[in-house]
């Protein structure tokens, strides 16, 4: 058991160092310029995850846990991309975005355009 | 957990319980109550739909002018569906039959966490009660609907504000309730109660509170960005550039209003399927007890209620259809709504095949079962048009959706209700129901149940508004069915006194003295619940644990000494 | 009358009763937090102002430490659990120790943030982002405090538990732990949302 037990702290201090590690990438990559938002947003989630799974499996155990409770996981975690990808699959099918309004000419269509990636800091304006 | 038996005091035994039997009952009478105070709000309502501006008699010296103005009709209003909801029908059906009879029915001494049991009791309580403290607040209690739809929430009185917060109180104590359910499940069936041998009741029950853990936080998350909208000016749901009474508000906007009805439906979409889940278990029991054979399709039924609270949270949207959602979002969620109706067609479809062949007893109990399969049949199949965008676009808030939720909750979980009372009387108090009382507050509910709904389905295809103080009178299109408006509420007063027999059969039965020795076992039922005394003992509710050698409805078994054969029993043709 | 598999293992599904118990619970914390971050993506996506509402304000260096800090702690739990596995209640009290400092640590360092923020007149209502930073942190934050109340039981009068039931206490550090370790995972991801992205 003990020995068991010094296996088991030596995981604890190595996932210790990589879970530092990581928030040190994550706050370093942020600050490149990716050539679209959306690769930085998903290197940063990758990391976010990453973090997560190494103490999710090693700090609670969930690599030894019983079946059971990883299946109730399995089943929230379903839910909850369903909760977290609703509002973009939402906000991209409204009758107000720009793929539901109706071909009118160029410029119309351009203005709109500008307008739903108005957040993104490569704007045109 | 000590093994000593020690002195209770009044207070430790009776009010501050850990005995899921006696949480169990207090559920029961709270809920109780609550939905009799949620129904005479309708009460009242309704003398204002049937005689608009006529002083309301008996109750009338309680408002301005003797009627209700409009925002006292819309705070009635949102008072009765919160009510009758969260703090009747849920925590009846949960809180107090789950509570109850689960440990019973798989044999275990009581629930796996006594002291949180107690705990989400007292928190159902105090969110109860901060709820109605909204009635004594100067702007009155809320009256955004139970829905409560920013703006109008954010802008609302702070009956609102209080709403929120019992709301808190009432979701803590759900999770914590639906927690207890499930781990006892899982962990205390006594050996031999397999998977495939749990009574379809413990099914129904063990999805509920799985609906519960998943399906409330968002609603969580929504009531605190709801309460720091309104108290820290935050404008999680306000949009921007509203115009409150000609003038703009003290909110920055850039909100979505929408937002809160995606959270709001996230929860509330499953929340119905907790009212009717454990309801169809009810029912199950029921009828198999007094049809003197199996469940048909008990594999049918357990797969299907999986199905079916596992699609409850993919079709929240169908409640949405008219705030300018894209096509293939509509699409999607109305294949899904779609998809959800064949689980509950194959349920309901699995209860009347039970009935073929059966050697049915037409007992009070088996009446209130019975009348629940045409009552739920209806309230179903009134949900298709709603659940298609198109037919939705005509009858979205109008009666038309009032009809079908009620019969579905009223005439249909709420029956179940009485049903499951009815039957399970003798097991917690030692004594029968009476049967003419218990027959007569059956069939007369069954006829004003439909007095009620039934002329809401006309009025609602007509076009009348839901949430209407004046109930449609001053609208054209309404002329021609608001006649229906004074049958309705006469059928609503005349329900109301049907329920007389059940509460005089309650408080007689009750008072009456119990035999010596109760019979456990008065139905002759096969669930372990029966192989208990009654009352069950009051520590450990079994006298021995039992051991389960045999499915729950073996009833009429050939070759069987008798027409029912207990799970707990050995061997059942000596 | 005892309730069954309250400390030891039921065989079938191999849990004690207060393991699945806690586990559902976190299943709901997951469902609240997704609440609140599927708030987050759709008011971001619907506000097309976002840039302009002071994410540049927010002190990255500062919830850097304020990571590593959680981190600690959740390594700090873990060991206090480790230790009563070896049966060193001294170690146990040590690691316990250390959680609650870095638990405080946290929130005083959430204070200074705070009062920052309140002193620029950046307040929950000034604009969404601000509306949803507070929110999600305060509610983070509300979880943490929760943590230290429960951490704290079991650091001082709950302790005494171990002389009597040892194994029933161990369980519960493991839940405890739990707990604590979720409570970590949302700041872990939090953190980049919020701050970074």
């Amino acid at each position: 058991m003990s020995n068991d037990m010094k296996h088991h702290i030596v995981i604890y201090r190595n996932v210790f160092i990589g879970l530092l590690i990581c928030t040190g990438l994550t706050v370093g990559v942020s600050y490149i310029e990716f050539s679209f938002v959306w690769v930085g947003v998903a290197v940063g989630l990758a990391i976010a995850f990453l973090k997560g799974y190494l103490v999710a499996a090693n700090f609670m155990h969930l690599n030894d846990e019983k079946p059971l409770i990883y299946l109730t996981l399995v089943l929230t975690i379903m839910f909850f991309m369903v909760l977290f990808f609703m509002p973009t699959m939402w906000h991209g099918n409204s009758l107000t975005s720009p793929s539901n309004i109706p071909m009118q000419n160029g410029e119309v269509l351009k203005e709109m355009d500008s307008h739903e990636h108005g957040n993104n800091h490569h704007g045109d304006h | 957990m000590s093994n000593t038996h020690h002195k209770e005091s009044f207070w430790t035994k009776y009010i501050f319980s850990q005995d899921h039997k006696i949480i169990g009952i207090q559920y029961g009478i709270t809920s109780l109550l609550f939905l009799f105070f949620g129904f005479s709000l309708m009460m009242i309502m309704r003398w204002q739909l049937a005689y608009p501006n006529t002083p309301i008699p008996i109750v009338g010296f309680m408002f301005e002018n003797g009627i209700l103005s409009p925002d006292m009709y819309n705070s009635f209003g949102a008072m009765h569906g919160t009510i009758m909801i969260f703090l009747g029908v849920v925590p009846i059906v949960v809180g107090a039959f789950g509570n109850y009879l689960v440990p019973l029915q798989i044999g275990a001494p009581d629930m796996a966490f006594p002291k949180l049991n107690m705990a989400s009791y007292w928190s159902y309580f105090v969110g109860g009660i901060v709820m109605l403290t909204g009635f004594f607040l100067p702007g009155g209690a809320a009256n955004s609907g139970w829905t409560s739809y920013p703006p109008l929430s954010i802008i609302a009185t702070t009956g609102q504000t209080v709403w929120l917060f019992g709301m808190v109180f009432l979701i803590t104590s759900s999770l914590l309730g639906s927690i207890n359910i499930i781990v006892t499940i899982v962990q205390l069936r006594v050996p031999g109660l397999t998977w495939m041998k749990l009574p379809f009741f413990i099914w129904a029950q063990l999805v509920t509170s799985f609906l519960l853990v998943l399906a409330f936080p968002p609603l969580e998350a929504a009531a605190i960005f709801q309460l720091m909208d309104r108290l820290a000016f935050t404008s999680f749901f306000m949009p921007s550039g509203l115009i409150v009474g000609g003038a703009a508000t003290d909110w920055n906007g850039g909100g979505s209003p929408i937002l809160w009805q995606h959270l709001f439906w996230f929860l509330a979409h499953p929340e119905v399927y907790v009212l009717i889940l454990p309801a169809l278990g009810v029912v199950g029991e029921v009828i198999a007890n007094n049809t003197r054979k199996p469940l048909w399709g008990y594999k049918s039924l357990v797969y299907s209620v999986i199905f079916l609270g596992f699609m409850s949270f993919i079709v929240w949207a169908h409640h949405m259809f008219l705030t300018g959602m894209g096509q293939t979002m509509s699409m999607f969620f109305a294949v899904t709504t779609m998809i959800i109706s064949v689980p509950s067609v194959v349920i309901l479809s699995c209860l009347f095949i039970s009935l073929w062949g059966g050697s049915i007893r037409f007992n009070t109990p088996m009446l209130f079962a019975l009348s629940f399969l045409p009552m739920f049949g209806i309230g179903g199949l009134t949900g298709l048009p709603l659940g298609l965008p198109l037919s939705d676009i005509h009858l979205h808030d109008t009666y038309y959706v009032i009809s079908h939720f009620h019969y579905v909750v009223a005439p249909g979980t709420i029956f179940a209700i009485f049903a499951g009372i009815y039957y399970w009387f003798p097991k917690i108090t030692g004594k029968k129901l009476n049967e003419v009382l218990g027959k007569v507050h059956f069939i007369f509910s069954l006829i004003f149940m439909n007095g009620i709904f039934f002329p809401m389905l006309i009025q609602g295809l007509a076009g009348v508004s839901r949430r209407l103080a004046d109930g449609g009178q001053s609208y054209a299109h309404a002329q021609s069915v608001i006649h229906f408006n004074e049958f309705m509420s006469m059928s609503a007063w005349l329900l109301g006194l049907a329920q007389l027999p059940f509460i005089i059969n309650l408080i007689l039965t009750i008072m009456k003295k119990k035999d010596k020795v109760p019979d456990p076992n008065p139905w002759n039922a096969t669930t372990l619940e029966w192989a208990c005394p009654s009352p069950p003992v009051a520590h450990g509710n079994f006298v021995k644990e039992p051991i389960v050698y045999r499915g729950p409805y073996e009833y009429s078994v050939p070759g069987h000494k008798s027409d029912f054969t207990p799970q707990s029993e050995k061997s059942g043709d000596k | 009358m005892k309730i069954p598999f309250n400390e030891d293992l039921r065989p079938d599904t191999g849990l004690y009763n207060a393991k699945l118990g806690i586990w559902l619970f976190l299943a709901s914390e997951v469902m609240l937090f997704g609440g609140l971050f599927s708030a987050y993506i759709m008011l971001r996506l619907s506000d097309p102002n976002w840039a302009n509402y002071g994410q540049s304000a927010l002190n990255v260096p500062l919830a850097t430490l304020n990571t590593a800090i959680l981190i600690t702690s959740s390594i700090t739990m873990v060991m206090s659990w480790v230790s009563l596995k070896l049966n060193d209640i001294k170690k146990y009290s040590f690691y316990m120790g250390l959680t609650l400092l870095c638990s405080f640590g946290f929130l005083i360092i959430k204070y200074f943030e705070y009062s920052a923020k309140f002193e620029h007149g950046l307040y929950p209502s000034t604009n969404n982002f601000l509306a949803i930073y507070f929110t999600i942190t305060g509610l983070h934050g509300l979880h943490i405090i929760g943590g230290i109340f429960v951490n704290g039981y079991f650091f001082g009068p709950g302790k005494k538990m171990w002389s009597s039931e040892p194994q029933r206490f161990t369980n519960r550090i493991e839940v405890a732990g739990l707990y604590w370790h979720f409570v970590d995972l949302v700041w872990i991801f939090v953190f980049p949302t919020l701050y970074l992205l």
